[in-house]
């Protein structure tokens, strides 16, 4: 008898839902934060007395497949112009989707540091069947400069409002010993802030704001467990296939896009209205 | 029987001589490798001091003036093996402070970090994070390196607690 994956034996519990938390000022940056999202996973693999395990891995995959990503700044005055940073959209991120690991991307699993829950490995010569039990966990955050200098006016411009879009799909799979993947199941989920700043001192090295929440575009979502294959398009691209970057790379490449002279940058001489929807 | 009584007896000494010297050993080998980890710790130029809080730590600067890699690593202990673990741990004293790659400490001078969350990502101050992971529960060291040389410098290890549920909700 061969290895196999018993059939429907994958199963994924979400053991703690994310949620977020309002922005807060911390140093120089107003940072986005959030409860991480947990989850177990197992699967269970059928063999005969004698077969081997050796190079069955069960893990979680996980990809991006939506980042909204923009700030708004303005000056004290409407003389002192106003800055939109929109840093989700190309050359800054040159697609939405990519698949999110920890470890160098070219490991494709979640994470592959050499004891991870976020793995389990089949050795030789177990009892079958085999169980093999995984957890997630993921804590994303993000944060932008509470002031940035327009070039157009030379003033300081003070973040004025934030909106953070953060889409995952997580994927429970079975890598087998040839190095193929079979994904078990999987589960979508997000994280969103949206805020309006309005400062309250000026003061450049240490300004302070009223802090307001935008409710409509503040929240999470988790999906129910979705057993099989992921078929969604937006993502599936990237989930095993040879990619450059990770998603925290392609973030760092990002945050290091969208200063003076970036194509991101929009900066205006007065309080202008940028029309999130094409900038 | 005298000769027995001697000769057992003699016997009887040695043994216990032989197991002695084998405890001892034992203890002066144990005695030595901690000897040598803990030489090797003291001749460092710089001591790593765990502080109360796990992931808390302090650096002094034992020696002349020595410039430190910004980047601190951090192991995680697996199997018997220290491993190392992705982290954005950094010499830093203040979120947001103007960063460079290493930073320069005068002779009998000490950094304190801000402390070490046990996140592979926005582990001590606000950043851009998608994937990221707590490492807790497990045994961790940090591990400084000399900026021009590369000398690695080991500090202490500490247990990092499992990943506590904060209590913030929306």
């Amino acid at each position: 008898m061969v290895v196999s994956i018993r059939p429907n034996s994958a199963r994924i519990t979400i053991t703690q839902r994310p949620t977020v938390n309002p922005p807060v000022v911390n140093g120089t940056v107003m940072s986005f934060t959030g409860r991480a999202v947990t989850a177990n996973g197992e699967v269970t693999l059928n063999g005969a007395a004698g077969d081997s395990a050796a190079g069955w891995t069960v893990g979680f995959l996980q990809a991006q497949w939506i980042e909204t990503n923009w700030c708004y700044y303005r000056g004290r005055l409407n003389s002192h112009g106003s800055i939109f940073l929109q840093r989700a959209r190309p050359p800054a991120r040159p697609a939405q989707a990519c698949r999110d690991t920890v470890t160098p991307v070219g490991g494709i699993f979640y994470d592959t540091t050499p004891g991870t829950a976020e793995m389990s490995q089949g050795a030789a010569g177990p009892a079958f069947p085999l169980r093999l039990t995984v957890s997630h966990f993921d804590q994303p955050s993000d944060s932008m400069n509470l002031v940035e200098q327009n070039a157009t006016t030379g003033q300081p411009n003070f973040l004025a409002e934030a909106q953070l879009e953060f889409f995952f799909c997580t994927v429970l799979t079975v890598q087998d010993p040839a190095g193929g993947f079979h994904h078990q199941a999987s589960f979508y989920w997000n994280q969103r802030w949206q805020a309006t700043f309005h400062p309250t001192s000026f003061a450049v090295a240490t300004p302070a704001f009223n802090i307001r929440v935008l409710q409509a575009g503040t929240g999470v979502g988790v999906s129910h467990i979705i057993r099989g294959t992921p078929t969604d398009k937006r993502f599936t691209g990237v989930l095993t296939s040879a990619q450059t970057q990770s998603c925290n790379q392609v973030v760092g490449a990002m945050m290091a896009a969208i200063g003076p002279g970036s194509v991101n940058r929009h900066e205006a001489a007065v309080w202008r209205n940028f029309d999130v929807r094409r900038a | 029987m005298a000769e027995f009584r001697r000769s057992s007896s003699l016997r009887l000494q040695w043994r216990i001589l032989v197991r002695a010297a084998a405890i001892g050993l034992i203890f002066s080998v144990g005695g030595a490798v901690k000897a040598q980890q803990s030489d090797a710790a003291e001749s460092a130029p710089v001591a790593i001091r765990n502080l109360a809080r796990p992931g808390a730590f302090a650096v002094t600067n034992r020696a002349a003036e020595i410039a430190l890699s910004r980047h601190v690593g951090v192991q995680r202990l697996y199997q018997g093996q220290w491993v190392d673990v992705t982290s954005d741990l950094a010499l830093v004293a203040v979120c947001g402070a103007p960063a460079g790659d290493c930073v320069s400490l005068r002779p009998g001078a000490t950094i304190t970090p801000v402390p070490w969350s046990g996140l592979s990502c926005g582990s001590q101050c606000p950043a851009s994070c998608r994937a990221n992971v707590h490492y807790g529960p497990a045994r961790i060291r940090f591990v400084l390196s000399v900026c021009g040389s590369g000398q690695k410098i080991y500090g202490p290890p500490f247990e990092l607690p499992a990943y506590s549920r904060p209590r913030s909700a929306r």
